[in-house]
């Protein structure tokens, strides 16, 4: 497993190079040689029990955590320590375990909100009402519009996040996301709260995002239907320490990987079942 | 803009009739309320609509209007008045016009050297740091008094500002914070308040976008000072403080969380009411009483209103008839 670090000169540049790194809190070491490669178009799902270092994996994978260890870079340039704002600008996008709309703000205008950086106009033009800061307003107004439309959105773009049902908030989060353009979308337990349809909706979603548009994806889910289904590759967390990684059928296999989930006394009863 | 130009007129049209009628008390009066409302419109960048808590504009005040009035000063009496100014600026005697502005621009770069390190975090330091910045310019314009005439003040100044200086201002201060507050980058400052890591991690620069909403307020504040300064002829280390920045904030919550008419109507009412109590405060011998009063208004306003009088958005009316509409 340590010769995936070794690799020499990798053909298509990963999107996503977290090398190594670990992440401690005063003495709890969350994350520990975290080591994770995401190429263009990739479907990666990360798992692991509770407290296993999954969410401390995607802050420090965006920028809102430092790691103490190890490097992180993005589409080839090195963004260790960097703030969150610049993850995103090299194309990191994020969703959150416990979602983190503007709930004051309506639909259209969280989508808008992901807009500004590639597409917002600067403060002179803004004040100024330059024909520059118009033009950027309807670009801005019109492919947020278009996005949600993608993501079959439209019937919610004005009303207010804070009002959403649960499950639309999580996929209004997912479009605030992707109009950030990004070439690589970490999702944090998408499928959290959602029912059976709702979640089959989502793999749908996930497919057109990865598909379709290209993006890579990488995803923390306790759903294993739902990551057995769509990932390619499996990464595995214990403990803050990597336990396992391969595709959905050599993880499920992994005898290591069933004691972690379910303790060293269900290994017997996994087998009879 | 077309539906802009007409409110602007209608309130060229109303200070006309002020100019025209009123008599100087009341135009003193109409004058002190134009200038809150520049600067309860100008706080409600940060405190409103970015969720920012400053409390700095009494010492942007305080510095745009020094600077504006040492610029201002008739160049016969600065050789009494200030016997350090250097040479150069002793032989000065400026416009009002410019000298805002240079007030203004040193209001905005004492805000820039303040904000650069404490908006990188968040929480209550830009509270206690505004608060500090209040304190030490304090001192700093009482120790410099070569230039100042420390707390004597600086009295005797040109009575330079007039309604209509401040009108302008006033309509102007308002157009770029509307302006502002409905563009991607008002957009960038609510989704700041609304959820700061969120906001993060859609690419918004926290210290960017939090110094711009900073240091435009700062610089409204800044020329306010100096209008002001030319309103009432005199300066003084102590004319802005802490009172007026807890005034300021009261009537932005009152108004609500990032509204600017809600920020306008609630500066009108509670200038107006502050200044009517006043010969109440006189005949009853209870000093202070408007700022119980105020007080008071808060209090209830965050019991019953805590979203303030008109939350965050503008009232309907208002943004229908401001909004351009696309083609």
């Amino acid at each position: 497993m340590s010769a995936r670090s070794d690799r020499v000169s990798p053909v298509p540049s990963p999107v996503l190079d977290c090398r190594g790194v670990s992440k401690a809190f005063g003495g709890v070491q969350a994350l520990q040689d975290f080591t994770l490669r995401v190429d263009p178009g990739a479907l990666i799902g990360l798992i692991g029990p509770n407290g296993a270092g999954k969410t401390t994996a995607f802050n420090v994978l965006t920028g809102v955590l430092r790691p103490s260890a190890g490097r992180i870079f993005v589409a080839g340039t090195d963004l260790t320590g960097k703030r969150p704002h610049v993850f995103a600008r090299h194309g990191v996008a994020r969703t959150f375990q416990n979602i983190r709309l503007f709930p004051d703000m309506t639909v259209h205008e969280n989508v808008m909100t992901g807009l500004h950086m590639r597409h917002g106009a600067g403060l002179a033009a803004t004040v100024l009402g330059l024909p520059a800061f118009h033009r950027s307003e309807d670009r801005i107004a019109e492919r947020a519009a278009e996005l949600l439309g993608v993501l079959r959105l439209s019937d919610l773009i004005d009303v207010r996040a804070g009002d959403l049902a649960y499950g639309d908030q999580r996929r209004v989060e997912i479009a605030r996301a992707l109009a950030t353009e990004p070439r690589v979308l970490l999702l944090d337990e998408p499928a959290a709260g959602l029912n059976p349809h709702e979640s089959n909706a989502l793999i749908g979603m996930i497919r057109r995002i990865n598909g379709d548009m290209g993006i890579a994806v990488v995803l923390v889910e306790h759903d294993m239907r739902l990551v057995m289904e769509l990932c390619q590759r499996i990464h595995v967390l214990d403990h803050g320490r990597e336990l396992a990684v391969g595709t959905p059928a050599e993880v499920q296999d992994d005898p290591r990987v069933v004691e972690a989930y379910l303790g060293t006394s269900a290994k017997a009863a996994h087998r009879h079942a | 803009m077309g539906r802009g130009l007409v409110a602007l007129g209608l309130g060229a049209a109303a200070v006309a009739v002020m100019q025209a009628s009123f008599n100087d008390y009341l135009l003193t009066l109409a004058s002190i309320i134009l200038i809150n409302v520049m600067l309860t419109t100008s706080l409600s960048l940060t405190n409103g609509l970015t969720g920012l808590f400053s409390l700095g504009h009494p010492a942007f005040m305080t510095i745009g209007g020094y600077v504006a009035a040492i610029l201002t000063y008739p160049a016969r009496r600065k050789g009494f008045m200030m016997p350090e100014l250097p040479e150069a600026l002793a032989v000065q005697q400026w416009d009002l016009l410019p000298s805002l502005l240079v007030g203004g621009t040193a209001a905005a770069l004492i805000a820039v050297l303040v904000g650069f390190p404490v908006l990188r975090l968040r929480g209550h330091y830009l509270a206690v740091a505004t608060l500090g910045l209040i304190i030490i310019v304090k001192v700093l314009v009482n120790n410099m008094d070569g230039y100042t005439r420390g707390g004597l003040g600086l009295n005797g100044l040109p009575q330079l500002t007039n309604l209509w200086w401040v009108f302008g201002w006033t309509a102007l201060s308002i157009i770029v914070c509307w302006r502002i507050k409905h563009s991607s980058l008002g957009r960038t400052m609510m989704a700041l308040r609304e959820n700061y890591m969120a906001a993060q991690c859609m690419g918004v620069s926290a210290l960017g976008i939090s110094l711009i909403a900073f240091v435009t307020g700062a610089f409204f504040a800044g020329v306010a000072g100096g209008l002001m300064a030319h309103l009432i002829t005199v300066i003084t280390p102590g004319t802005y403080s802490v009172v007026l920045a807890f005034n300021l904030v009261v009537m932005i919550v009152v108004g609500g969380n990032g509204s600017l008419t809600g920020a306008i109507v609630a500066t009108v009412i509670l200038s107006i009411a502050s200044e009517a109590l006043r010969p109440v405060e006189e005949a009853l011998e209870l000093y202070g009483l408007s700022q119980v009063i105020l007080a008071l208004c808060l209090i209830l306003m965050l019991i019953y209103r805590p979203g303030g009088l008109f939350g965050s958005a503008e009232p309907a009316l208002v943004r229908r008839w401001f909004t351009r509409r696309s083609p």
